[in-house]
Formats: C-alpha cells, structure tokens, sequence
C-alpha cells in the first residue's frame, strides 16, 4: 500500500521509529556491556557507558565453573532434537501437503491443540513415565521433550512449503519410474530445501531456549544453558557479570541464526496462521 | 522396469504409503502429548503425591476438585492471569499496531528497523526475566537510579506487592510486542490497493481511510493474532520464576506459577493434575477458536 506523507512526517516518522528501535535494543546492549565490565564497573553508580573491557567473566563461568558443560549439552539437546524432529515431522507433513485422508481435521487439531497447551499440563505424566523408564535426568529425556515441543512447528512449517511445490512435478517423477517414497524424495524434497533449513534453524533456536521441560527433566550433568543461567542467583550473591556473560553466549548465536531466517520466524511463530 | 526404481516402489499404494509417512509424529504426538493428557486427567482423580506418606495413587474421586474449588489460591492464580491476559492484549495490540504502520509506511531502512525490534522476541526468555532482574535491582539498578533522577523514587520495584505485577507486565509488552508488530505489518503489507485509490478519487481523510478500509480488511489477522497471543500469554511461566518466583506473597502466582509449585515444590501431583485440568480446559477452547478462524481463512 502507497501512502503519500509529507516530509516533516515523513522525519517524525523515522523519529519514533527510532525511539522504539533503542527501547527495543538498549535492555540487551546494557547485558552484553555488563559481561565485559569489571566487578567495580557493574557495581558502579551513576552507570558506566564507556568502561575498560575485561573477559573474565566470560572465563571463570566457561573454566572454572563448568558453564562449557552445559553449552556442550545445549548443542547436543538442540541438534539432536532437531535432526529427530525433523526425521519424524517432515514425512508427515508431506502426508497432509499430498494425500488427504479422513480424519485429518481431527489430527490437525491435536497438533495445533499440542502447541497450544502449556507445558506444566502434560510435565507431570512424563515426569511418571520418564521415571519409570529410568530416563529422569538425561539428555535424552530433555531430547524427548523438545521433540514434542517442536514436532507441530515443523509440520504446520513444512506444510507449508510443500503446498506451494507444483503437484505436476510429483505426478511427473512417478510416471518416470520414480515409486511414491522416491517422487517425495528426489523430487519435492529437494525443492524444499530453504523451507527445510529455515524450519530446522526455528526447531534449534526454539529448542535452545527452552526452559520449563529442560528444568524439569535433566540434571546437573545435563542442564542446558537456559537451565544453568539462573543458578548464579543465589541468596549470599548473585554473579551478575557472569549472569551477563553466559547469557551473551545464550543468545548471541540464536539472534544470528534468527537473523538468516527472519523471513520464516513469523511463520513458524503463528503456525502459519499469518503469512509472511 | 530398473531395479533402483522398484526399490523406490516398496509402498505400490498410495493410501499405505500416505499413513506409513503419518506414522512416526502420530507415534510421538501419542506417545508425548495425548497418552500424557489422558493419564493427567486420571491422576486428577487420585490421591498422589511423593510428599503425602501413603499417597500412592488410590482412587480419591472429586476430591481433589472439591479441593480446587474450594481453595482460594486456585481463584486468585486465575483471576490475575485473566487480568495479565486482559491488560497485556489490548497494549501489545495497540503499540503493536502503532509500530507496524510506522514501519509500513518508511521504505528506506526498513529492513534494519525491523531487526532492531524484533529483538526482544527472539531473547530466551529466561534471559530476558534475567536481564530485567539486573536492570530492576533495587542497589546497582539502572532502572531505579534512572527513575529517581526523575524524581520517583520506586523502591524496590519488584519485591513490593503494588509494583511487581506492573513490573511483569511492562516487561511481557516488551518482550512480545514485536510478534504482533510483524503479523500486522505482514497483514498491511498483503491488503490490495484497489479500495484505497477508490477512497482517494472519493476525497476520503486518511482517519477516514484507516478507519473504514484498513480496519476492516485487517480484520481477520487482528483476531487471529489476538487468540495466539492470548494463548501465549496465558501460559506465561519462564519470566515469572526468574522474576518473582509467583512473589511477594502471591501477587504474580498466575495459574502456570501455581500448577509448578503444587507439582514440583509440593509434590502433590494428584492436586497438581486437577489444576492442569483446568489449565487444559481453558487452552483447549482458546485452541478451538483458533482452529475454526484458521481453516475459515484458508
């Protein structure tokens, strides 16, 4: 849409745009500056924009107090939840994009219904079962559970993106000899191939900043970042520079990969339910 | 017929090979969300609990909900979510909408300007309860010192009954205005052009114009994104325990806060599974509505 607007508010404009942009921006930017200020500097009012840098508080939380661990376990939970997510969520995807069956509406509900109940309801039950099965504090149980956190994400996705792939070109690659499984698989697959890293990219990003299921399923061997971080609250202190600097390394990679997939995070956010 | 094609033929038919690729999410869509739904409706009915010696699963019929009924922190956790829901909507929709005209409206550096406010939203959200918590502290603070500055002097924001609830609030409007800000300008952005030039070849005022043609039209996605976000917002948890922890008192003890303490601090699991009953309830109509209006757009 075409507005025409007259250049004072064309500056005011730009103005405001700012103003929200530095409201938006300034939180973060003081965190990342307290994680390489010194002790003095944190503690210091009136607050100190302009500091000597340090990186100790970026060493004594990753050597000496085993925070490498958890960034070690956050990697593993993350891709391999991913990896499994995606294994699982994109054939059946594809499934609904293709072959409608009976019963899809009501499969479709539980998935969007699955995304929408909160974590707290279902904690319980597979607390009891994870128990039963001895998995209570590994990273498998956390994997598990980011598995089910992401799967409706990556089918409401990927969905998606093998609606807008010709079925023509489907059809072709069966009459060419190709059986079903290798129509989908040498043929839309690949077409697919940006929607599948986006939604790959969301799964890692959503599963890297989970927080409720990985605070209740692992342990200390298997705490992830996110887990891990408010630890250093502690009634006799709180290590607010050590804080700043686990959270950096926290996010600092999830806004660079949201950044590639920036066109694809109101998708996956919204289930679709807004296009992008 | 080569032999690699028939290799790809071990599904001859089409209807197998359609629900042998719905297989394996069904699996985990029944293994981790729906068998868990149904055993937590059971628990609800039974006296649970790894504190309560001899509280191992006997069958106790309403009696938990006769206890939930009853109990007048159940009532309070929901009366403020609801309030939570109810003040953070209209605001994230309000400056959610202001934002996303702005944006709709520069061309030059638009792409930057979105980046920059999406920020928030893509900051885990312990971090973000993290970083405020910094920001809010009463002793090294910036948001206090700068506040008395001004001449407020807020004390301890969040340690105090009147100003921890505002404090959660302020903060969820900052950490999710931009999700309704992108679904705006995404709907603003996908409006056709035709009823406007008719509105400017009819002399209409640019109110006028926002009013009768951009409201309307609009309509669709500000519903839908009202119900997601609503959704969303209701299961607000990570933030408030960094937060608060539900405190002082109980005055931040939404509904998510309660179930977790009931469950994980008390071990009461029995008592726990009747509020994610009720938690459930509620998420599963929002869902229903959600569903309806999506398949009406498409």
């Amino acid at each position: 849409m075409k507005v025409y607007i007259s250049k004072p508010e064309k500056y005011l404009t730009y103005f405001l745009l700012i103003l929200i942009a530095v409201a938006a921006v300034l939180p973060y930017i003081w965190m990342i500056l307290t994680s390489i200020k010194m002790r003095v500097d944190i503690f210091t009012l009136p607050p100190k924009w302009v500091f000597k840098p340090t990186f100790s508080h970026y060493k004594v939380a990753f050597i000496e107090k085993g925070f490498s661990l958890n960034l070690f376990n956050t990697l593993i939970i993350s891709v391999a939840s991913t990896i499994i997510v995606m294994l699982v969520g994109v054939p059946s995807a594809y499934a609904f994009s293709r072959f409608k069956l009976r019963g899809d509406t009501y499969t479709f509900f539980s998935f969007l219904l699955s995304r929408m109940t909160p974590i707290i309801v279902v904690a319980v039950p597979i607390y009891l079962l994870m128990r039963s099965y001895h998995l209570l504090g590994t990273r498998i149980a956390v994997i598990l559970t980011h598995i089910i956190y992401n799967l409706s994400y990556v089918i409401w996705m990927m969905k998606g993106f093998f609606d807008v792939v010709p079925k023509d070109l489907d059809e072709a690659a069966l009459i060419d000899g190709n059986g079903f499984f290798g129509a989908f698989i040498r043929v839309t697959l690949p077409l697919t191939a940006p929607g599948l890293a986006s939604t790959a990219i969301f799964c890692l990003v959503m599963s890297w900043n989970e927080f409720l299921y990985a605070f209740i399923f692992s342990s200390r061997a298997s705490q992830t970042l996110a887990v891990a971080i408010p630890a250093l609250v502690t009634p006799r202190g709180t290590f607010w520079g050590q804080i700043a600097a686990v959270a950096a390394v926290t996010t600092v990679p999830v806004l660079v990969f949201s950044f590639i997939i920036q066109k694809y995070m109101i998708k996956g956010l919204t289930m679709g339910a807004v296009k992008s | 017929m080569t032999a690699k094609s028939r290799k790809g033929q071990w599904l001859h038919s089409k209807k197998a090979f359609s629900i042998a690729l719905r297989i394996p999410a069904l699996i985990v869509l029944i293994g981790l969300f729906l068998i868990p739904i149904i055993w937590m409706f059971n628990i609800s009915f039974r006296n649970l609990s790894f504190a309560i010696p001899g509280a191992t699963g006997q069958w106790a019929g309403l009696e938990n909900y006769r206890e939930m009924w009853i109990s007048a922190d159940f009532w309070y956790s929901i009366r403020i979510t609801l309030i939570f829901v109810a003040i953070v909507i209209p605001s994230q929709l309000f400056l959610g909408f202001v934002i996303a005209l702005f944006l709709d409206r520069v061309v030059r550096g638009r792409r930057i300007f979105t980046t920059a406010i999406i920020t928030p939203m893509l900051i885990a959200p312990v971090v973000v309860g993290l970083m405020w918590l910094f920001m809010l502290n009463y002793d090294v603070g910036i948001v206090p010192y700068y506040l008395k500055m001004f001449g407020l002097d807020v004390g301890n924001i969040l340690g105090n009954v009147k100003t921890a609830f505002p404090a959660i609030i302020v903060i969820e409007i900052w950490h999710w205005t931009p999700l309704l800000a992108l679904m705006i300008l995404s709907g603003l952005q996908a409006l056709p052009n035709d009823p406007y030039e008719a509105a400017i070849v009819d002399g209409a005022s640019r109110f006028q114009v926002f009013r009768f043609i951009t409201l309307p039209l609009l309509r669709p996605v500000i519903i839908i994104a009202v119900i997601l976000r609503g959704i969303d917002v209701f299961k607000i948890f990570d933030e408030i325990f960094v937060l608060t922890g539900g405190g002082p008192g109980k005055t931040t003890e939404v509904i998510n806060m309660l179930a977790f303490k009931i469950n994980f601090v008390f071990w009461n699991m029995g008592q726990g599974a009747t509020i994610g009953v009720a938690i459930f309830l509620i998420a599963f109509i929002g869902t229903i509505f959600l569903f309806l209006l999506m398949r009406e757009k498409e």
